[in-house]
């Protein structure tokens, strides 16, 4: 396993090496350049440009352009944001927070109502509740997320008010307060539960699916025959075995939410990573699109790496090859 | 006698019509209640959205100031939006955009997957891993973030260039799946005798592996329809899809990005948000039938 788990990350040097030159050219095509965040906007002197487009070294070729920006990334500077005159890590690391809180909280509202529906449809199947959760499933497969999300709004916001519409904090809040922590986990509740919706329903499923499957095993039958309880049976033999196949999910959840996250932070105006990448794209803010574009892939690629290291804990067979 | 032989014969042709694959399919398909209705709902709403130039009431374009956020009934049967356009003369003419655009990301998506996948699967050895290892490169960019840099790039190029980023991004599931699908195909007698009475390779996958995967190629491209209808509206919603002056179901729930469009002018963004899920259910469950219908092992 360790030998295995060394293999995969080496070969995953060679593609973020690739992955960064596609994200750089991508960058480099963008309306807009790195230029406009570096000098002074009030002065129009062409020979001031021409001067500082010069000592900036964007008349460098293009490899070397790319050197000089790998370099810097390596040692954590990805440059100036030039909308909101701040270097990037920091704009970043002020919505980063946002987004994981988001994401985390997503994650456990899925496992939660994954695992109660799941094992409701799958001890019961094929009755009115069984019906009712799969209708529910094909139409939280169905929404596409910022449909569901503007619905969501109506309801729980507009209609019922029991969730604020957009932000993430109330205003005037201090924050490291109870009330700020409070006031943040009601405005997070509400995107977390849209964002979760889609795994939500492919988690139901197959553990629904699974449970079935398994009840009709040798092992359910013996522990039938010696008379163990049906709560037993379900609760102990079947959901242990049901639920290892699940975990192994867990990776490529990191590139759901990643796309997710970019629409729903966009329509609950909600301060994330998301929300900035396209504000950036809007704004031509091209430094900062290029290190979350860089950043969501780095994200995506360790989702799918550890999505093979737990299948190959999970089963064997996958290590040797 | 001569009843009997037409009895016998009777019976044969019932036989001869139960063996073919496709009439089973096709009949277990038509059994299926859901994926018949949705099926009616779909050709209805396809039907309906390329003969909006004809039944259309208003014109999808002009900017009307005098009759803006009008709420529906009278001459405007759902209302009109913000700049005075027609909202059910926006939903006939953004159906055929949007289902436009789905079905031609479909068809390329589903095109290029089942190259890719077909030859790395039939030949194998390096071919296929250069061919899969490119395409766990492009899985590895997150799709939704890609397609927005890249629309960003060629935004002034219109929807072709939309088009061809979606599905240029969009390939690599299918090529997975067709890949794995031929690979076990190839293992059968009838793939090796067509290699040894000498079929060239491209006869081979043609004539003999394409028509074996084809099954899963039509479930595969009914499920890549409803992804690629998400993918557009997704992305004319926030902006980076159609232009906005186009009518698309996308463009159209733009405006309930403000919430006061969400809060009072309900008719504004819940036809649009109904088409489009009752589109995307309606093509899940005509997949989810398709694929009952092709299994062999499911009783119906």
């Amino acid at each position: 396993m360790l030998i295995y788990t060394l293999r995969r990350i080496l070969i995953m040097i060679p593609i973020l090496v690739m992955i960064s030159i596609v994200v750089f050219t991508l960058a480099l095509a963008m309306p807009g350049d790195a230029l406009s965040g570096q000098i002074d906007p009030a002065n129009s002197n062409p020979e001031y440009i021409a001067e500082m487009r010069d000592r900036l070294g964007l008349n460098d070729p293009v490899h070397v352009q790319y050197a000089r920006w790998a370099g810097n990334v390596l040692q954590w500077d990805f440059g100036r944001s030039y909308n909101r005159k701040m270097p990037v890590t920091e704009l970043i690391g002020q919505r980063l927070p946002n987004t994981i809180l988001l994401s985390v909280m997503s994650m456990i509202i899925t496992y939660i109502l994954a695992f109660f529906m799941g094992r409701y449809a799958g001890r019961h199947p094929y009755t009115i509740g069984d019906y009712g959760i799969q209708g529910l499933n094909y139409l939280m497969l169905a929404v596409p997320s910022f449909v569901a999300a503007i619905f969501a709004i109506f309801f729980f916001s507009f209609q019922l008010g029991w969730f604020p519409a957009t932000g993430s904090i109330g205003s005037g809040i201090q924050p490291g307060t109870m009330e700020f922590w409070l006031s943040k986990l009601k405005h997070t509740a509400l995107p977390a539960l849209v964002l979760g919706m889609l795994t939500t329903a492919s988690y139901t499923q197959f553990l629904r699916n699974d449970i079935i499957e398994s009840s009709q095993k040798d092992y359910v039958r013996t522990a039938r025959a010696k008379g163990t309880a049906e709560n037993a049976i379900y609760n102990k033999h079947i959901l242990r075995n049901s639920i290892i196949p699940i975990v192994t999910l867990f990776g490529f959840d990191i590139a759901s939410i990643i796309g997710g996250s970019v629409i729903i932070e966009t329509v609950f105006g909600f301060p994330g990573i998301g929300e900035l990448f396209i504000s950036s794209i809007t704004n031509r803010d091209s430094s900062v699109v290029l290190a979350i574009t860089l950043m969501l892939s780095v994200a995506t690629l360790v989702g799918n790496l550890i999505a093979d290291l737990v299948y190959g804990l999970v089963d064997p067979r996958i290590r040797v090859e | 006698m001569s009843a009997m032989d037409n009895q016998q014969a009777e019976r044969l042709e019932k036989i001869a019509k139960k063996q073919s694959p496709w009439a089973i399919a096709r009949r277990k398909l038509l059994r299926n209640k859901l994926a018949m209705i949705s099926l009616i709902f779909l050709v209805t709403v396809i039907i309906l959205s390329f003969l909006a130039p004809f039944i259309a009431p208003f014109d999808p374009i002009r900017v009307d100031p005098m009759n803006r956020n009008i709420s529906p009934g009278g001459a405007h049967l759902l209302g009109t939006d913000a700049a005075g356009r027609d909202v059910w003369t926006l939903l006939l003419y953004g159906g055929r955009t949007s289902l436009t655009i789905g079905f031609v990301c479909m068809a390329l998506v589903i095109s290029i997957g089942t190259v890719v996948g077909s030859i790395a699967g039939f030949y194998g050895g390096w071919v296929d891993a250069v061919l899969m290892r490119f395409t766990d490169f492009v899985m590895n960019f997150p799709f939704l973030v890609f397609v927005i840099v890249l629309a960003s790039i060629f935004r002034e190029a219109g929807i072709w260039a939309l088009v061809l980023v979606i599905s240029a991004l969009g390939w690599t599931g299918a090529a997975r799946v067709v890949r794995s699908k031929t690979m076990s195909e190839k293992e059968n007698e009838y793939v090796m005798a067509a290699i040894s009475i000498g079929g060239t390779p491209f006869k081979v996958i043609r004539k003999h592996l394409l028509p074996n995967v084809m099954t899963t190629i039509i479930v595969q491209a009914t499920l890549l329809l409803a992804v690629m209808i998400v993918a557009e509206t997704s992305l004319s919603f926030l902006g980076f899809g159609v232009p906005s002056g186009t009518p698309s179901w996308g463009n159209m729930m733009q405006e309930a990005r403000q919430p006061h469009v969400i809060r009072t002018m309900w008719w504004i963004w819940v036809p649009p948000a109904m088409a489009i899920t009752l589109t995307i259910l309606s093509i899940n469950f005509i997949g989810e039938g398709i694929k009952d219908a092709f299994n062999p092992k499911s009783a119906r």
